[in-house]
């Protein structure tokens, strides 16, 4: 009797074993039933055809977690390869008695760099995921990085006419420590503010301040919305819209601080989507050397098909679709961008390049800075406007329908 | 996948923390090799998806504070993570003194291929899935146990003996032993 028992559980293992693996396989094809086992075997297929449906959110949700837990325990002195650029400002402040142990551990972390880059073949991915790195652990606790760009804007619309050349000053402060917050401020050619943003606070809120124009007398203060705003109100979407707005948010077209890299980064690095109206990012990568040697990689990142969109004062934002290809020039040293290149094509024959070199880099004191970068002032009597993100998925859905109207882009400028 | 490539969307947020060390990449690719049968398991026994969400996470958080300890295979690997998983649940249900009932709304029951046609066959065939993860929540440890790593782990024998440290002869007896007593109680339930 026992024996005869084990003979049927083997029995029945096997059966199962076999159901399981094709399950696991995705292999939903018939199985054949074992007719000795008998009930048994056909509750173990209807068994083995249950699944459950993983929330969409959660393998991104889960390793964000891990990885951020991992930081918080991870110590400073094992942070990112930018730093080694860093070693001779060390050497200036440090006590004697602490150059011996931190040289070998710099030269330790130089031999393994070296080593780590050769071993592991570098792709376009793994360098804008190390410049996001950097980035990510740039200031120390008292400190932000001021980065001033020079940019130089071309354009051309064949349908208008219209062509011109535009020249100007970006100026960036960027604090990562813990939080992530940044600010800009982007300077025309003859000294005047085109426009200027500051991200941060516990929403993560960006807000960005247009200065009077034409079209805005008294300017503007943009509240826009925060990421969890956006996720939100696509949830109103039907649910066969969902993935497309939901890709087009996680390529971070809107919640990432407006100019910084990490817009960037995120988009190239996070993209897999191949959603038929909003077709996946392509990088490729190359490595050169500058003038003085220098190595960097030069990392293409084309895009087909991407939403572009201006918010309006006046009511819904305009949105458009755009070709764009952009080349971020990166050190291989440090991970962070010197040089980017981006074109820009739209649907109406109008075409942009714009070129942003870095002038200067440096970390500020905070406690030394005679005031916040992150908090300014604007003119009493600037109208604010708090825009809405369903509003904007929803343009965001015209224009990749083609259902959009074509009206005024870029009236804020 | 090769076996050096990461998971381009998870790329980035590993190298915030190592920087795409090899360890670190064979993390993630262990990782994605995982987290469905992981969830799966997890999910058919607690009581609602945001409970699963946290355990899952503290699941690949344990996993990933002790990956030294990783078996040098892939395979191995992700039986060492469903052990991890079988712990996480065990220390849960221990804090929490008590087993709620598990609720599994029908969507979160994947629509069965067959029944997509005909929405009442669908909507039938997931209330009898949904019974069925009801009727296991009403096992002992053991059998439950069993049919959570065979059916929503997706395990062979060998895969769950490895992971509840048995020899593949228990876990057949166990298996066998537990759809006989499933089978009674369908019947009983007038299936």
């Amino acid at each position: 009797m026992m024996h005869s028992k084990k003979k049927q559980a083997r029995r029945l293992s096997e059966y199962v074993d076999s159901v399981i693996t094709r399950a696991r396989a995705e292999d939903t094809g018939p199985c054949d039933n074992d007719p000795a086992l008998g009930e048994l075997a056909v509750l173990a297929s209807k068994l083995s055809e249950v699944r459950l449906v993983m929330p969409e959110q959660l393998p991104q949700d889960v390793f964000r977690r891990v990885a951020r837990e991992r930081i918080a325990e991870e110590p400073r002195v094992n942070g990112p390869l930018w730093r080694m650029s860093r070693v001779s400002s060390i050497f200036d402040w440090r006590p004697l008695k602490l150059q011996v142990p931190i040289g070998i551990a710099c030269a330790l972390i130089v031999a393994f760099t070296v080593w780590f880059s050769k071993a592991v073949p570098v792709s376009a991915a793994t360098v804008l995921a190390r410049s996001e790195t950097a980035l990510a652990s740039l200031t120390g606790p008292d400190e932000v990085l001021h980065r001033r760009w020079s940019t130089k804007t071309d354009s051309t619309c064949s349908s208008s006419g219209d062509a011109g050349v535009r020249t100007g000053i970006l100026d960036e402060w960027l604090e990562t420590n813990g939080r992530v917050r940044s600010a800009g401020r982007s300077i025309k050619a003859n000294g005047a503010l085109r426009w200027a943003y500051t991200t941060g606070g516990a929403e993560n809120r960006h807000l960005v301040y247009f200065p009077p124009s034409p079209s805005h007398p008294q300017g503007l203060l943009n509240i826009e919305p925060t990421r969890e705003e956006y996720y939100a109100a696509v949830q109103r979407f039907p649910a066969d819209r969902q993935p497309v707005l939901r890709a087009y948010l996680d390529r971070g077209y809107l919640v990432e601080p407006v100019v910084s890299d990490q817009q960037f980064n995120w988009r190239a690095i996070t993209d897999q989507t191949n959603i038929e109206k909003l077709p996946r990012v392509i990088l490729t990568m190359e490595k050169a050397n500058r003038e003085n040697g220098e190595a960097y990689y030069r990392v293409r990142i084309a895009e087909d098909r991407r939403p572009w969109f201006w918010w309006s004062a006046a009511g819904e934002p305009a949105v458009w679709l755009e070709h764009q290809e952009t080349v971020r020039f990166i050190s291989a040293g440090t991970y962070l961008s010197w040089r980017v290149e981006s074109k820009r094509q739209d649907d109406q024959g109008c075409w942009l390049t714009t070129t942003r070199e870095l002038v200067t880099e440096e970390r500020v004191s905070k406690s030394k800075a005679t005031s916040d970068v992150f908090a300014w002032t604007i003119p009493s009597g600037t109208p604010a406007r708090r825009q809405s993100a369903s509003q904007l998925l929803g343009a965001v859905l015209a224009a990749l329908d083609g259902t959009n109207p074509s009206g005024p882009r870029q009236s804020l400028e | 996948m090769a076996s050096g490539d990461v998971p381009v969307s998870l790329s980035w947020q590993l190298t915030r923390a190592e920087d795409l060390s090899p360890d670190a990449v064979r993390f993630a690719r262990i990782y994605e090799n995982s987290l469905r049968h992981v969830y799966s398991f997890i999910r058919a026994q607690v009581h609602d998806i945001s409970t699963a969400e946290e355990l899952v996470g503290r699941v690949y958080l344990k996993a990933y504070q002790h990956r030294a300890k990783l078996p040098a295979s892939d395979e191995e690997a992700v039986f060492w993570i469903l052990r991890v998983a079988r712990t996480t649940l065990i220390d849960y249900f221990r804090v929490e003194g008590r087993r709620e009932a598990v609720s599994v709304p029908l969507e979160e029951i994947a629509v069965p291929p067959h029944g997509a046609a005909n929405p009442e066959v669908q909507y039938l065939e997931q209330q009898r899935r949904r019974s069925l993860i009801g009727f296991i929540n009403e096992f002992e440890d053991d059998a439950r146990e069993v049919l959570l790593l065979k059916f929503f782990a997706q395990r062979t024998n060998r895969e769950i003996a490895a992971i509840l440290h048995l020899s593949e002869g228990a876990v057949s007896m166990r298996l066998l032993r537990a759809l006989r007593t499933l089978r009674v109680r369908l019947t009983e339930a007038g299936w």
